[in-house]
């Protein structure tokens, strides 16, 4: 029986204050009440303090129609709701929904982001705003414009949609859509994706980007395309363009970025396949390794040579090769242009190169050497040399011709003279001889998105 | 002669009560004059070209000729629309009709109810013969079923319609079944 007359209350008092939430109490220097076609009209001026619930909208003037409940809002217009402010100079609020809007510029603050746009909705009953038109966001450490923007202040998710542009002190992303959770430091962007870091000179593209700020880490796909742009010493540019299918960047001590299935690197006369790459940033380190499932290994050309293994190590100086390893089913095969199938070849268990001005000087062959070299007197072919060694050392000249090889262990080297070559090249390959001709070009990377490289020049230069 | 003098105290110490409950109104102007006229249950007819305005009804009429005014006790006024509609209806304990201008005062206890069951409540208002309009300066409440208004300070058409009030506090109760 008790608990009879308790619901009751319950019911009663729950009744009580819905209706008190849906009191519009208002409050000015004077007020005219007048009826136009038949409908209520309030007319409140100097000092309106309008209040339903816990908003609270203050202005100068205040059309208020008793009839459809719409309140039309002048001058100086102040729209609270606990944490929530929003300013405009002509705005609109409509009592039975809730729902406040302007046309007329409008600036929302909810303590810890500052909104701009044109245009704006703000439903109180959901805490839910939408901004359209040179929507602009700032928060503590960056800058986001769009065409339309949805803020659900419970949730501290914003949803940007059109023409996309954030910015802070590291990065500049585009995208056509975007949702950020600002509690969780998760962002996703969609479609058009470039994100600019113009310390570096890098721009990646994609159509989905995932952003773990928190885990500094983010993952972009949909077809990524990493450009960077560097300057040589003769002053000419370098670009280095990366594709693969998907894209991965640790923002932690290592600095690392992923390059995850079918991935393609061209930089000037080198060129790689694989399908998985890491680059250390800080240490200047190209990582490239064959996975279990994999069925190829990584693939690197240097103008006219070709490196396989099963994991390649490149590293740089001043975004300059210095040094490369090759491990595991290690090979290098290097054509002679002038003539057709001549390839000079050499395998071994790992393989250590060294660069000099992006020239290779110097390369090492350890365990189970074999090679193939083709052999030239005043320019002329003069048959090749077919040799096998514990560990060989060959030196390069400056235009990259072979100058001396040395074999260590063991060395058995076998002279085929010209008469028993010519015609017969292909009959002269070591076991592990392949010739990948799918080496990517430039072209086929940026696949007619030159305007990227543009934008990055645009963005490095400043403009 | 003694029954009336009775009476006359008996008044006197009734009034006299009265004052220590309630101050008195001083809806009184005139001093040292002689109503020349005084009725009770009266009816004055308000027009205008011919058309009625207003019908006052007063439980006691004292009309002074030196001073142009009428003073009225327990009254009700009427007010008519163009098409000779009851619009308005006013009461209130006291009331004052300036004789030149027409211009009618309403004390104590004023409510003005008009056809869409607007209610008006005020201590003093003036009804101006002039533009029909009606006026306050004290504290004003006007409620209906959709609002309340108060304010200090009032100036409305005689139908309530059309009104302004100054230094308002004002809520619109919404009913649930609204349209959104």
């Amino acid at each position: 029986m008790k608990i009879k007359y308790f619901i009751i209350f319950l019911i009663i008092s729950i009744n009580i204050v819905a209706q008190e939430d849906n009191i519009i109490r208002v409050f000015g220097d004077s007020l005219v009440g007048k009826k136009i076609n038949g409908e209520s009209i309030r007319e409140v001026h100097g000092n309106v303090i309008m209040t339903q619930g816990s908003v609270k909208i203050t202005c100068l003037k205040a059309i208020h129609n008793i009839t459809r409940n719409i309140a039309e809002l002048f001058g100086n217009v102040i729209v609270t709701q606990d944490s929530i402010t929003i300013y405009t100079d002509l705005g609109f609020y409509n009592g039975n929904s809730k729902i406040a809007y302007s046309k007329s510029g409008v600036t929302y603050f909810d303590g810890h982001i500052h909104l701009k746009a044109k245009n704006s909705f703000y439903y109180f009953d959901e805490k839910k705003a939408y901004f359209y038109e040179n929507v602009r966001l700032n928060d503590s450490i960056s800058v986001l414009t769009t065409d339309t923007l949805t803020y659900y202040d419970n949730e501290d998710k914003a949803i940007a949609v059109g023409n996309v542009v954030v910015k802070d002190t590291a990065a500049i992303i585009y995208a056509d859509s975007l949702i950020h959770l600002r509690n969780e430091k998760i962002t996703y962007a969609y479609k058009n994706i470039k994100i600019i870091d113009p310390s570096n000179n890098l721009l990646i593209s994609g159509n989905k980007l995932e952003d773990y700020h928190n885990e500094n880490y983010s993952r972009i796909t949909g077809n990524p395309l990493l450009i960077k742009i560097d300057t040589t010493d003769a002053n000419k540019l370098d670009t280095l363009i990366i594709t693969a299918k998907m894209m991965e960047a640790y923002g932690d001590s290592t600095k690392r970025l992923i390059a995850k299935d079918s991935v393609k690197i061209v930089r000037g006369e080198f060129a790689s396949i694989n399908n998985y790459s890491i680059y250390y940033q800080k240490d200047q380190l190209l990582y490239s390794h064959k996975r279990d499932e994999d069925k190829i290994a990584p693939v690197l050309w240097n103008q006219n040579t070709q490196f396989i293994g099963d994991t390649i190590y490149i590293s740089l100086k001043d975004n300059r090769i210095e040094k490369m390893n090759i491990n595991s089913n290690a090979s290098i095969i290097s054509k002679n242009e002038k003539y057709d199938f001549r390839f000079d070849q050499i395998s071994g268990n790992n393989i250590n190169l060294i660069f000099s001005n992006n020239r290779l000087k110097r390369t090492e062959v350890n365990g189970n050497v074999l090679s193939i070299y083709y052999l030239y007197e005043d320019g002329q072919p003069n048959g090749l040399a077919k040799s096998s060694a514990e560990k060989s050392i060959i030196l390069f000249d400056e235009e990259n011709n072979v100058e001396k090889v040395m074999y260590y262990g063991n060395p058995n080297t076998e002279y085929y003279p010209e008469k028993l070559v010519e015609g017969k090249e292909k009959e002269f390959t070591l076991p592990t001889f392949i010739i990948i001709n799918s080496r990517p070009q430039k072209e086929d990377l940026l696949n007619g998105k030159y305007f990227l490289i543009n934008q990055l020049l645009d963005v490095v230069n400043g403009k | 002669m003694k029954i009336f003098f009775y009476f006359f105290i008996i008044l006197l110490l009734v009034a006299c009560k009265e004052e220590k409950v309630k101050p008195k109104i001083e809806n009184s102007p005139v001093e040292g004059e002689i109503p020349i006229h005084e009725s009770w249950n009266s009816k004055v007819i308000f027009s205008r070209d011919g058309k009625l305005k207003a019908i006052l009804y007063a439980n006691h009429l004292k009309k002074y000729e030196l001073q142009k005014v009428t003073l009225l006790e327990g009254i009700k006024v009427d007010f008519y629309n163009n098409n000779q509609q009851k619009v308005t209806t006013l009461t209130a304990k006291f009331g004052k009709v300036d004789d030149t201008t027409l211009d009618m005062f309403a004390m104590d206890s004023v409510v003005a109810v008009n056809d869409s069951g607007t209610v008006l409540s005020t201590d003093e208002l003036m009804w101006r013969n002039k533009d029909q309009k009606i006026l306050s300066d004290k504290f004003v409440s006007i409620k209906s079923k959709d609002e309340i208004i108060e304010g200090y300070g009032f100036e409305s058409d005689q139908h309530l319609n059309n009104y302004v009030i100054y230094h308002i506090t004002y809520s619109a109760v919404l009913t649930n079944n609204r349209k959104k």
